[in-house]
């Protein structure tokens, strides 16, 4: 028997739930391709996911237009966030980055996580959303999001710019790598940077750091290349690789949990 | 001179603070004089990651080498459970940081991080022992090492560049000392 594909518009509006990687990467797959892709229905914009993302006016969101997101004062913790961050903020002295970073850590302390381990999560963030400033050359802010659940954290970073592969070719030094899932595999490696002649290349290893002795699962997307990670203490060589729908810029997602009992989350 | 990296915040990360906080130290560091040892203090730091480092403090070492500076920083207090950050910072520029308990000068010891080559590391072990020493000098001393003086110097150098061992000048002599009484090499 024939099985016949749904077309996408018609999958894309009965869609009932969302992860949060999987929401800021349809968000990244439908920009400037508004007309292909439906907006998603009205039941996931009006889920807590989809209510959190509208507090943020973005083409990569469900909120296009009207005022900025509402600066929040208070370092309360809170389980669903997302935040802006345009490569004209200096994040280091914005305060509404940095409250926000806060509010994250405090989330994932509260949700069962010891503290260094929060720590490690807020500075993994933290660099992955610089990375994304610093070398994403998008045209519109990067996203950035948390969600927090008892005893399990997840983060995503996206951005709609060059993307992994032409990020690290203009590095002569990589200008023979031509495949996005090659770059990003190359790029989680320690010490290497589009920047020349420079020392650099050290962000994800945060992101390591954070899991190590966490249950984690990471993805990171860039084009057509995928890289996936999941287990204890995960590694760049026991990653797998995968070749998806391309995607512009570069999109990560990581998710940690205290034990692998933990909060039943898949968002891969 | 003291720097005390604690008023930076408690929490030192990220490429961009990190190249800032580069910039406001060097500015912290226009009145030293050369030779002279620089304690970048951690007291007081909650955490620091390699991006941070490597903006911070690779480009502080390599500009305290230069020779219109010839300063030596030493890390003083540093987070134990971030040594693996500076270890990978140290691969990755091929730099050594020498790393004491306290700010106390003079210092009476340090751990050596970073990766260090066996024969430097053979030669910054030996010049501990014996306190000082010049090139000309550890070849008589070890005769059996058939290592010529100039290779010993050119060791020696690699050293003082890496700023572990200091040297003051006697007559046509470089005299080469350590940093500290007590070297330990980590790892």
């Amino acid at each position: 028997m024939i099985r016949r594909r749904r077309p996408i518009g018609t999958v894309i509006e009965n869609l009932a739930t969302a992860t949060l990687p999987g929401l800021v990467e349809f968000g990244c797959l439908r920009y400037g391709r508004e007309e292909e892709f439906p907006a998603l229905p009205d039941a996931l914009c009006n889920c807590p996911l989809g209510i959190a993302i509208k507090e943020v006016p973005t083409r990569l969101g469900l909120r296009v237009d009207g005022p900025p997101k509402v600066p929040v004062k208070n370092l309360d913790t809170r389980p669903i966030e997302f935040q802006l961050v345009s490569s004209e903020h200096d994040l280091d002295e914005d305060v509404e980055w940095l409250n926000f970073l806060q509010r994250f850590e405090r989330s994932v302390k509260l949700s069962g996580f010891s503290d260094a381990a929060a720590a490690n999560l807020q500075s993994a963030l933290h660099e992955m959303a610089e990375n994304a400033q610093l070398h994403s050359q998008s045209p519109v802010s990067a996203i950035v999001g948390y969600e927090v659940r008892e005893r399990a954290a997840l983060f995503s970073v996206a951005d709609v710019g060059i993307g992994v592969l032409a990020s690290l070719r203009t590095n002569p030094l990589y200008d023979a790598i031509v495949d996005d899932v090659n770059a990003i595999q190359l790029a989680l490696r320690s010490g290497v940077t589009c920047r020349v002649g420079e020392h650099g290349g050290l962000g994800f290893n945060s992101v390591f750091k954070a899991l190590a002795e966490q249950w984690g699962q990471l993805r990171f997307r860039s084009g057509n290349g995928c890289i996936t990670m999941s287990g204890v203490d995960v590694e760049v060589d026991k990653s797998l690789r995968h070749r998806p729908l391309p995607l512009p810029g570069f999109q990560v997602s990581v998710c940690c949990r205290t034990s692998s009992n933990a909060a039943s989350w898949d968002f891969f | 001179m003291i720097i005390k990296l604690s008023t930076f915040g408690p929490r030192l990360q990220g490429k961009s603070a990190g190249r800032k906080h580069f910039a406001s130290i060097c500015g912290m560091l226009n009145s030293t004089s050369a030779q002279e040892s620089v304690f970048v203090d951690f007291g007081g730091v909650e955490s620091v990651n390699g991006s941070w480092i490597n903006m911070a403090i690779g480009p502080l070492f390599r500009w305290a080498a230069e020779s219109q500076n010839d300063l030596f920083p030493i890390l003083c207090s540093f987070p134990d459970k971030d040594f693996d950050e500076l270890e990978l910072v140290g691969q990755v520029n091929q730099q050594c940081y020498p790393i004491a308990p306290d700010t106390s000068d003079p210092i009476h010891s340090i751990v050596v991080v970073g990766p260090l080559e066996e024969s430097l590391r053979g030669t910054l072990e030996l010049l501990s022992s014996l306190k000082h020493a010049t090139g000309a000098e550890l070849a008589r001393q070890l005769p059996a090492a058939n290592i010529q003086p100039t290779a010993w110097n050119n060791r020696l150098k690699d050293l003082y560049d890496k700023r572990l061992l200091r040297r003051r000048k006697e007559g046509r002599q470089q005299i080469y000392f350590p940093v500290a009484e007590e070297v330990r090499i980590h790892g």
